[in-house]
């Protein structure tokens, strides 16, 4: 009986032929994330800014509670 | 100044709808690269969305002088997709739902059985090969580059492509013929 099987080169042709498909609507998507950062630049920096501001103000407060704390307890000690 | 530098160039001067004639110039070429190096058609989605975008957002940065915009380009899918297997070896693999998609729908039940069965363990003995292999076989697929532009996206020298690439030749067949895939 002859087999079925397809020999390496048959492989090779698919292989040569990608084994995926382009989505039909690939480029709109990429033509609507472009678009989106592109008209929004400005909001994306806001947004960077505005998280980094976000993580130094919650750095600083929270050394200054760590502070306070070491500052409550030698004044607690000083005191006697 | 060919076609796509003048698209380049356009896309520089701000006019960004310039850039969807750049997307449709690669789109085939960059799918097929990314299948070869053995991703899902999702992953494969994913990571040429992410190179375009990429490469539109850091197009400024392009050097004529360095790289071909073909090379510069294949060269972010090919360090985007060498991070996803990295990320993916790490995980338990799952099965592709849209690989039947790609079996010709005239065939019948019996063939589609059985290329769908080649497909999947075309996409496991390639996930065997190391990534530098699988990157160098996905490059030596596309007729479309030239020895030195493959070698420079994979990073390596001519010889070392080449030594590469008759490693993992032999490397697929062996795995497909004990998988008794193949003739």
């Amino acid at each position: 009986m002859q087999s079925n099987k397809p020999s390496f080169d048959e492989v090779e042709d698919w292989l040569r032929d990608g084994l995926v498909r382009v989505p039909d609507h690939f480029e709109q998507t990429v033509r609507s994330q472009i678009g989106i950062q592109s008209r929004h630049p400005l909001r994306h920096r806001l947004a960077g800014v505005l998280s980094w501001c976000g993580v130094c103000l919650g750095g600083c407060l929270g050394i200054s509670q760590v502070l306070r704390y070491v500052f409550g307890i030698w004044l607690a000690s000083a005191a006697g | 100044m060919d076609d796509i530098t003048l698209q380049i160039q356009r896309v520089l001067d701000g006019d960004v709808d310039a850039f969807g004639s750049i997307v449709r110039h690669y789109q085939s070429r960059l799918f097929a690269f990314l299948g070869r190096m053995g991703l899902s058609q999702g992953h494969c989605e994913d990571i040429a969305q992410d190179t375009f975008v990429r490469a539109m957002r850091h197009l400024h940065r392009f050097d004529q002088r360095r790289a071909t915009f073909t090379t510069w380009l294949f060269t972010i899918a090919r360090n985007l997709a060498l991070s996803h297997i990295e990320r993916e070896a790490r995980r338990p693999t799952s099965a592709d739902p849209e690989l039947s998609t790609l079996i010709d729908p005239g065939a019948s039940p019996l063939q589609m059985a059985e290329h769908s069965e080649l497909l999947a363990q075309l996409r496991c003995c390639m996930s065997t090969l190391e990534p530098a292999d699988r990157t160098v076989l996905a490059l030596a697929y596309d007729q479309g580059f030239s020895s030195r532009e493959a070698a420079a996206i994979a990073q390596c020298s001519d010889a070392a492509f080449r030594t590469r690439l008759h490693r993992a030749r032999s490397k697929l067949k062996n795995c497909l013929e004990q998988a008794d895939a193949i003739e």
